[in-house]
């Protein structure tokens, strides 16, 4: 993507993780700064998952000794369970799941302001910074297209 | 006129002024605005500067150290607005590096329009043929001894730039831009100035532990306008009208979103007027800026205000139109109304 484009809200999870190729990277860190909704996403995004992060280790725990050796012992006795719909109501799934259900609507319902990521959606900023870029080879230009676009 | 002959009158001419600067003494206005615009290559400085840039919607300003280390490298360290504090950027030549200390990586952008020569010299030739340089005479700023000079309009006669050049070292203290009701849109003060023989390569050193990653180019390709347009891949539409004095400039074709769009750039050498043309079903987004509705011989247009940058969208039957520029709406406007489809 191009500084141009509102990222999706998978490209800003990635971001906020440090995943994105670098020019990807690159462009959506310029379009935060003169995009407000998509910055409040990635606040949303980033407070997230320090909230996930806080909680992981305020409920860590110590394994109780022999409890990986048992898992393994059990997975390789037993047969392969066969998949049932009431599997997926279990507590440690459901969840989980629903949490991610949650955390991509709560994003994606962010990340969506006027049609975040359509096809052929052009940002006003592309046009302006472009303009700004061929006018800095005016006499006396001083403007500081760099700053905007940060 | 190409690009080419440009260019071989602004050698000549900048050939010529510089004699005449020589064997005229010191005061005339033409030599003051060449030497000038040459100073930042020859002369290294620092101090802080105040920029403001003002529109009908609302004014921008910022506040930044700078250190300049002849010809072209130069850090900007930011005071104000809060979302800049504490960031900076370094120049060097064409690349700009943001440093981003919050998630210690640089951001490298690169304009090559910053380094074209030949824009820099035919943007120089326009101002000459459409502005007058006069003194308006001599003062002190910020304790130290400049030359007024103001750049006047030849058609409408007002003062387009006013600028407060230092006596010694020709640098510009001061600019002020004027629109062309004769109000201030912008101003850049240049303060606390000392000159520096030459700043230690290390204060424009980037962090070293910092990833570097790639931003958005600007200002490349460039092409004459003519050519530009015949390799658009559509039929393009110019104005039949523009303020006296301006003419086309620069033309490129990019991909923008997969949307093949024309950029023409217009200019009077010192205002610019950029058009943008691309066909297909393509939108655009204003979020972040306040836009506003507005007709266009009778077709429904937006426009919205970043400072005293007006943007003008609106489409006909085959094409969709942006015009940007540091003109007033109505004079925009009557440009947009000249392109017939």
């Amino acid at each position: 993507m191009t500084n141009q484009q509102h990222p999706t809200a998978e490209q800003l999870t990635d971001y906020v993780h440090g995943q994105l190729e670098p020019h990807v990277d690159a462009a959506i860190h310029a379009h935060l700064a003169g995009c407000a909704p998509c910055t409040q996403a990635h606040d949303a995004q980033t407070q997230l998952s320090e909230i996930l992060r806080d909680y992981g280790r305020a409920t860590e725990r110590e394994l109780p000794p022999g409890f990986a050796q048992r898992i393994v012992a059990n997975a390789v006795a037993r047969p392969e369970p066969g998949w049932s719909f009431a599997s997926i109501l279990r507590p440690a799934i459901a969840l989980p799941s629903l949490a991610a259900i949650a955390l991509a609507a709560y994003l994606g319902v962010n990340a969506m302001h006027g049609g975040s990521a359509r096809a052929n959606t052009i940002d006003a900023a592309y046009y302006l910074e472009s303009h700004a870029a061929l006018a800095s080879a005016m006499p006396f230009d001083d403007r500081e297209i760099l700053s905007d676009a940060r | 006129m190409t690009r080419v002959k440009i260019l071989a009158c602004a050698a000549a001419f900048a050939a010529s002024l510089s004699l005449a600067s020589a064997s005229s003494g010191d005061e005339a206005p033409d030599g003051w605005v060449y030497d000038a615009m040459a100073a930042p290559a020859t002369v290294s400085y620092e101090g802080v500067v105040e920029t403001v840039r003002i529109g009908n919607g609302g004014a921008e300003a910022s506040v930044y150290r700078i250190e300049h280390r002849a010809p072209n490298q130069t850090v900007r360290q930011y005071t104000s607005p809060s979302r800049l504090a504490g960031s900076s950027t370094v120049t060097k030549g064409i690349d700009t590096f943001a440093i981003d200390a919050t998630n210690r990586r640089v951001v490298q952008t690169r304009n090559a329009a910053i380094n074209d020569q030949i824009a820099i010299d035919n943007n120089y030739m326009l101002m000459r043929r459409n502005y007058t340089a006069t003194r308006r005479g001599y003062e002190s700023f910020d304790g130290r001894d400049t030359i007024d000079v103001a750049l006047v309009n030849n058609y409408t006669h007002r003062t387009t730039v006013l600028v407060r050049i230092d006596r010694e070292t020709k640098l510009v203290l001061d600019r002020q831009l004027f629109g062309g009701d004769g109000s201030l849109v912008a101003e850049t003060r240049f303060e606390q100035v000392r000159f520096a023989p030459s700043p230690p390569q290390s204060d424009f050193a980037l962090p070293k532990d910092y990833a570097i990653v790639r931003g958005d180019d600007y200002g490349s390709p460039n092409d004459d306008p003519k050519a530009a347009v015949a390799r658009a891949g559509f039929e393009a539409h110019s104005p039949t009208f523009l303020p006296d004095g301006f003419s086309p400039l620069e033309g490129s074709v990019t991909d923008v979103k997969g949307v093949r769009t024309l950029h023409l750039l217009y200019s009077d050498g010192l205002q610019t007027v950029s058009l943008f043309e691309n066909r297909g079903a393509s939108t655009l987004d204003m979020t972040g800026l306040h836009a506003q509705s507005t007709t266009i011989s009778g077709r429904d247009a937006t426009y919205a205000e970043k400072g005293p940058i007006v943007l003008l969208s609106w489409s006909d039957s085959s094409l969709s139109y942006e015009l940007v520029g540091e003109l007033r709406l109505d004079e925009l406007s009557r440009i947009a109304a000249s392109i017939a489809p």
